[in-house]
């Protein structure tokens, strides 16, 4: 294990954080906040990566497998405590508070533990925002596409360690240039919608933080009551349409950006709007029954499904007070998730796609003994590697996910608290119901609790395997 | 540059290995399971599909195409698969993996749109051929533009360091222990040293009486281990030299098809129940060469181990394999690339090159050579030259008028020069820019 190059990665990543990071310092300015400690922390972040690449400039930067998983989740740490210090510094909360809230940024989970957040200062909000931003495509991804000194060999393996879904798709034969037109369709789409969000009313700076926040399907907004305190269907409906958006797989957009919609003609697309739509007019329906208006019900109930889905976590209303059918509607949209290659959390479509059509095989094979299956999605056999790592990942999804839901219960908080926590915890969703519904926050639990949620947090953006492997003794075994 | 390589075997996952390290690299092929391996360690795209399907191409954004690498095992695969590519993308330099000689030197060649067609088992041939000119070599290099040789040589005959001091050659790459350097100053051999000598055949030749042991052994009577193409191929090119062959091989239907194609010139001994008994009874012992030319690497390296054990006293292995290359060389066996390595040298050679500038790999990739001929009406006559700062792993000669001059500051071109550069893989970048960029 090559901790110099682990070193080395670290202090290449954390300048390219302390950039971004940079930009909060020129809200504060903006704004004429007080920003001296922040100013010190800024400063010193700096200096130890300066220091620790300055000592090691002239150390080859070689990434093995083992390294590049080991980088990542200790990268991830890294991030929710870099990402806590102004937050600690700056608000009254504990630092394994500012830890969650942290992690909850740049996993894009969006779950928070303030109580008032309009009494945040400005650069505190969009703090919050760009944590979102930056976590959304991958850090790494922003690593691999602006430091052209990551070796390629080591920036393949890494990227797939950070990467979502069933296996690592690219549309240009460099990673790197595959993560720059990433980047490229992400800031498109975000700047599409802080236009559009200006158009229909808001002001500048709520418009850039909602578009961080609904691009990356964060969750985090600039008002106590998310996106519910605008009133205002022009901006319901485009964040609807633009969570949507984001959860779709964004090689489909640069595809299109080449005159190319075939990545508007798969399987996980076609299905993943289907599921939406069903879900959402379902909800409509369920929603009018209680005497809302068609237009009302429409509007919150499309918003409240792409949010859930897509693992956004927006609310412009407090749904966790429908009906029953109507939670089950919405705690449905909680296990389904985004297209692969999307910002979005959860188990993704692909992985139901697959699971469903072996299953369907399984039982055909019943019927037809000698037939031969194989399972194909759009057009292309699937590798048994490929059925064996999506069934381990829906064993490992399920039973993290009651491990943690016991352990909330066993906190003393109800079911239905416990297991949604669990859910919007790990599927990076944000609110769930009971105690930590959308009207409610994660304040109330203890330190401990948040660095256990934490925790959890990074294991569902990573997506459980990058995180568990290093728990197995043949990680750490030299033969 | 952007480069699509049709076929995810071995030839194929050479050339990404080395080529995707500065390129864009695009690998098609349809075995899905190839093609996974390759893209698990390799930055390059992989499109699982049939590279003659015209769809294929149709997904690959960048539509200008700067080398197309058709290196399946199948000429008419690789045939049809220019065809379809050029037709689809525009393909500016198309190179082909070809067995059929017909395809490659015929007017097809032309009508197919095919650049350059490598002919990897001829090469091969070729290369033994040379080889057994200089009786200890372990490897020889000829080149277009000057007549002087790159041989390599295997230190046996001194018993601790000594100091060099060539003559009409140069020292231009010692591999010691596994490691390679090209040495700019310090010219101290030791024994075991793999030596890669640049210049004069006959000065070569006294280096190697001198430093080699049993230089001047005979090389008359060669025996073959393979009756396959490559030991067909290897016996006919040596028949050229009038050497006396037997071919040994276990399967039946393989001698009969050699004994046809080489036309009953060569003794050809089928070795279906023991090889043991064929040197005394058929007087293997007395050959001065064993060639082991399978394609198996561990075969190939028993049968060499076996014919010294025997008393051969030089054997040949046909390496397939880059990961015995070492390992044949540490047990005292002469390498020559087999096919499918030459294959990948060739092709990394002919990307390299154009019409004024040549490349050239030695020591399995470690050690490059590039060459550029002044010509009669070329704009560097005359002109003052910067020449790259000589030191190890990058030296840089002119070969005028038959000598090898050495340049460490600047020079002036004159016609017929030859400029040469050898440097390692890190000096690649500098010596290619410095020599494709001469003059201007």
């Amino acid at each position: 294990m090559s901790y110099k190059s682990i070193l080395k990665l670290f202090s290449l990543i954390g300048s390219t954080i302390g950039f971004f990071l940079f930009l909060d310092f020129f809200v504060a300015v903006i704004y004429n906040e007080k920003i001296l400690n922040f100013s010190i922390f800024l400063i010193l972040f700096f200096l130890i990566n300066f220091l620790i690449w300055f000592f090691l400039r002239e150390h080859k930067l070689k990434l093995g497998i083992k390294e590049s998983i080991l980088s990542v989740n200790l990268l991830w740490i890294m991030l929710g405590v870099v990402g806590a210090f102004p937050l600690w510094l700056y608000t009254k909360v504990s630092f394994a508070s500012a830890f969650f809230e942290a992690i909850s940024g740049f996993t894009t989970t969006g779950a928070t533990v303030y109580t008032d957040i309009e009494s945040l200062p400005h650069f505190i909000l969009f703090h919050r925002s760009i944590m979102h931003w930056l976590g959304g495509m991958g850090i790494i991804v922003l690593g691999v596409g602006l430091l052209y000194f990551i070796n390629p060999t080591g920036s393949l393996s890494l990227f797939k360690a950070e990467s979502t879904g069933v296996k690592l798709e690219k549309l240009t034969p460099k990673i790197r240039d595959n993560a720059l037109v990433l980047w490229g369709a992400y800031v498109g789409l975000t700047v599409l919608d802080l236009l559009l969000l200006k158009f229909f009313g808001m002001n500048w700076f709520d418009a850039i933080n909602h578009a961080f926040s609904t691009i990356s399907t964060g969750g985090f907004s600039t008002k106590n009551s998310s996106l519910g305190f605008y009133n205002n269907y022009g901006i319901f409906w485009v964040t609807t349409v633009f969570m949507v958006l984001s959860g779709v797989n964004f090689l489909a957009y640069v595809r299109l950006f080449y005159r190319d919609s075939s990545g508007f003609k798969t399987e996980e697309f076609k299905w993943y709007i289907i599921i939406f739509l069903v879900l959402s007019t379902v909800l409509t329906f369920v929603h009018s029954l209680n005497g809302t208006d068609i237009d009302s019900s429409a509007t919150h109930s499309f918003f409240t499904i792409a949010s859930i889905m897509t693992t956004t976590g927006f609310a412009t209303t407090d749904y966790s007070l429908w009906s029953h059918i109507a939670v089950g509607l919405i705690f449905t949209a909680m296990l389904i998730g985004g297209n692969t290659g999307s910002t979005a959390g959860g188990i993704k479509i692909i992985r139901y796609l697959i699971i469903f059509k072996t299953l369907f095989g399984e039982l055909k094979r019943i019927v037809h003994p000698n037939a031969h299956i194989y399972i194909f999605v759009d057009g292309k056999k699937l590798a048994n590697s490929v059925l064996t790592s999506t069934f381990g990942f829906f064993f490992i999804y399920v039973m993290t996910n009651v491990m943690l839901a016991l352990y909330i219960y066993a906190r003393g908080y109800d079911a239905m608290t416990s297991v949604t926590a669990a859910l919007a915890l790990i599927g990076n969703i944000g609110p769930g119901f009971g105690e930590v519904g959308p009207a409610n926050n994660f304040a109330n639990f203890s330190d401990i609790d948040k660095i256990i949620f934490s925790l959890g947090m990074i294991i569902g953006r990573l997506e459980f395997y990058t995180v568990f492997v290093v728990l197995t003794r043949e990680f750490w075994k030299k033969f | 540059m952007n480069i699509i390589i049709a076929g995810a075997g071995q030839v194929g996952f050479n050339l990404a290995k080395t080529l995707s390290r500065d390129n864009d690299v695009i690998v098609i092929d349809q075995n899905q399971q190839a093609l996974a391996a390759i893209a698990e360690t390799l930055d390059i795209l992989p499109i699982n599909g049939d590279i003659k399907n015209p769809l294929i191409y149709e997904n690959i954004l960048e539509k200008e195409i700067d080398f197309f690498l058709a290196v399946t095992n199948s000429d008419e695969a690789n045939l049809i698969s220019i065809i379809v590519a050029q037709d689809r993308l525009e393909v500016k330099k198309s190179i082909l993996r070809l067995k059929n000689r017909y395809f490659g030197n015929s007017s097809l060649k032309r009508k197919f749109g095919i650049d350059s067609a490598v002919f990897a088992i001829d090469i091969t041939s070729k290369t033994i051929s040379n080889l057994l000119k200089y009786p200890k070599a372990n490897n020889v290099k000829q080149f277009e533009y000057t007549d002087k040789e790159l041989i390599s040589i295997k230190v046996t005959k001194i018993n601790g360091p000594v100091e060099v001091f060539p003559k009409g050659y140069e020292i231009v790459g010692i591999e010691r222990n596994r490691e390679f350097i090209i040495p700019a100053k310090n010219r101290i051999i030791e024994p075991g040293d793999l030596i890669y000598l640049f210049g004069d055949k006959i000065e070569i030749h006294h280096f190697c009486k001198e430093y080699a042991s049993d230089y001047t052994s005979d090389n008359q009577n060669i025996v073959i281990f393979s009756a396959d193409e490559m030991g067909i191929a290897i016996a006919k090119e040596l028949l050229k030299e009038e050497k006396d062959i037997k071919i040994v091989d276990n399967d039946i239907n393989k001698c009969k098809i050699a004994n046809e194609r080489l036309e009953g010139k060569v003794t050809i001994l089928n070795s279906k129940y023991s090889t043991i008994h064929l040197y005394d009874d058929e007087g293997l012992k007395h050959a001065d060469i064993a060639i082991a030319a399978t394609k198996n690497d561990e075969y190939n390296i028993i049968k060499c181990l076996e014919a010294k054990e025997r008393g051969i006293k030089k054997v040949i292995a046909i390496n397939n394999d880059l990961e015995y290359y070492s390992l044949m060389h540490s047990l005292g066996i002469v390498v020559v690339r087999g096919p499918k390595i030459a294959t990948v040298n060739a092709i990394l050679e002919n990307i390299n090159s154009d019409d004024a500038v040549i490349k050239k790999i030695f020591c399995g990739g470690k050690g490059q050579i590039y060459m550029r001929k002044v010509y009669e009406n070329s704009s560097l006559i005359g002109i003052h030259v910067k020449v790259l700062k000589y030191r190890d792993n990058l030296l840089t000669f002119v070969i005028r008028d038959g000598q090898i001059i050495h340049c460490d500051d600047a020079m002036i071109c004159e016609e017929g020069d030859v400029i040469a550069v050898f440097c390692n893989e890190e000096n690649e970048e500098e010596a290619k820019n410095w020599i494709y960029n001469l003059g201007q």
